[in-house]
């Protein structure tokens, strides 16, 4: 397993606003991570400052070894919270501009996903459903060989089929080479997924355990992110 | 960069089409209608949306292509671009060459007006709205391409100096909400200043153009440092 990030002392600030508070947290390759927290707790943020598109004010990050920069952007594919894609592109054109924006898209993989997620590739992405549009960025974010896949809150308010399929997606890319951080609020959704879990508090790591640790002291995810949370 | 370059032009055309369309309908009634069935509130009105259309197309081959790539910095699309590890450089470069690209459209679209008028009218009403507009009689074609030259080499400074105040402000102050207005207003008011500053050199005409490409390289060069280490995408 080798070590993907490592953040030291994060500190990232908002205007006033303390946003990731003094953070430290080192993840390795071969799990999928679950970071959950409550709305304002810092997930995106972490994501961002990982990918350098927000920058920290303190603290130090390595990706894969080397110091956090936008040249560190090539071991990580990001999947936003929100819509990025040109109004008018197809699923067809979409895979096209990743194909030659990002050198270690795999259009072999891409077509593997596209099948398994069942997505017409003529559609055009402003006018898919929401579910749908995930599912397409999720295909794209996904077919990308990368060392990191960061993916920002990929199931909110999806019908439970598309949210299976998708869980089924992510499980499938899982290897000992990569690392999988997800985003989310929905912990039943994602509690047979996900490895590690990381609870994120007022910008700061409330708690870091590894899935079956927590199973073996007979508590389930929600009643742990619940005894967490709850003392606020 | 090809199918940026394709993807950009095909979404700016999109969004533009409706506008370009009533263009197309002014200008095409304006050449085919003689001037002589010129009558009546409807053709006039078709008259005055042609004078404007006129100076929007010319004020817009000064400023389009600097207030677009200020906006590419803000539309939900530099999230894509963001996650491209591929140099900077080469992006800023790109959206330099589509800055460019624009603003000569919109020269284009005022030239072919222009045109359109010289077909309707005589080269004696052209002559005239050229004085009006650039304040000098271009009778010598060989003044009016330095000049147009030059006017151009202004343009492409003018968009790599607003792109890096806009820049520079946004990575300084990533809260403070600044439009393509203000920035172009701080831009302005900064080239005035370097303009009183080189004046005495300014005069001769290949020391402005070398001075306008300089000026617009160190400004590429700071917009792509604070992109590469400074800038956020605050969208």
């Amino acid at each position: 397993m080798k070590e993907c990030i490592q953040m030291t002392n994060i500190t990232k600030q908002y205007g006033k606003k303390i946003v990731l508070n003094n953070l430290n947290l080192t993840l390795s390759s071969g799990k999928i991570i679950g970071l959950l927290g409550p709305n304002g707790s810092g997930k995106t943020t972490l994501f961002k400052t990982i990918m350098q598109i927000v920058r920290q004010q303190a603290g130090e990050i390595k990706i894969c070894g080397e110091d956090v920069s936008y040249l560190t952007r090539k071991y990580i594919s990001f999947m936003p919270d929100r819509e990025f894609l040109y109004k008018n592109m197809t699923v067809y054109n979409a895979i096209n501009y990743y194909c030659d924006m990002f050198e270690d898209f795999d259009l072999k993989k891409a077509d593997e996903l596209i099948q398994i997620l069942n997505i017409d590739r003529t559609a055009i992405i402003d006018q898919l459903s929401k579910g749908n549009k995930e599912k397409v960025i999720l295909m794209l974010t996904l077919a990308r060989n990368v060392p990191i896949y960061l993916l920002d809150e990929p199931l909110g308010n999806l019908d439970p089929l598309i949210k299976h399929e998708m869980l089924k997606v992510i499980k499938s890319v899982s290897n000992d080479n990569n690392l999988i951080i997800i985003s989310t609020h929905l912990i039943k959704d994602t509690e047979e997924l996900i490895d590690q879990v990381i609870f994120l508090k007022n910008g700061q790591i409330a708690a870091n355990f590894l899935k079956d640790d927590l199973l073996a002291q007979g508590k389930t995810m929600e009643q742990y992110y619940i005894e967490v949370f709850n003392n606020d | 960069m090809i199918k940026y370059i394709k993807w950009e032009l095909f979404n700016e055309f999109q969004n533009k089409k409706i506008l370009l369309l009533i263009i197309g309908i002014v200008y095409m009634v304006i050449g085919i209608i003689p001037i002589t069935s010129i009558k009546g509130a409807f053709l006039e009105l078709f008259y005055i949306a042609f004078i404007i259309i006129l100076f929007i197309s010319l004020f817009f081959s000064f400023i389009y292509g600097a207030k677009r790539t200020i906006s590419s910095y803000k539309n939900k699309t530099f999230l894509l671009e963001s996650m491209i590890s591929s140099s900077p450089n080469k992006i800023l470069l790109t959206k330099y060459f589509l800055a460019i690209f624009f603003n000569i459209l919109w020269f284009l679209l005022f030239l072919s007006g222009v045109l359109l008028l010289l077909f309707k009218f005589d080269i004696n009403a052209i002559k005239t709205l050229i004085v009006i507009v650039f304040g000098e009689d271009f009778s010598d074609i060989y003044e009016f391409i330095r000049t147009t030259f030059l006017i151009f080499i202004s343009t492409i400074t003018f968009t790599s100096l607003s792109t890096f105040v806009f820049v520079s402000i946004k990575s300084y102050f990533p809260n403070f909400n600044i439009g393509s207005t203000l920035t172009f207003i701080i831009s302005y008011f900064i080239g005035s200043i370097i303009l009183q500053i080189c004046m005495p050199i300014m005069n001769d005409y290949w020391v402005s153009i070398i001075l306008n490409i300089i000026f617009s390289m160190l400004c590429y060069f700071g917009t792509v440092y604070f992109v590469k280490n400074k800038f956020e995408v605050y969208n």
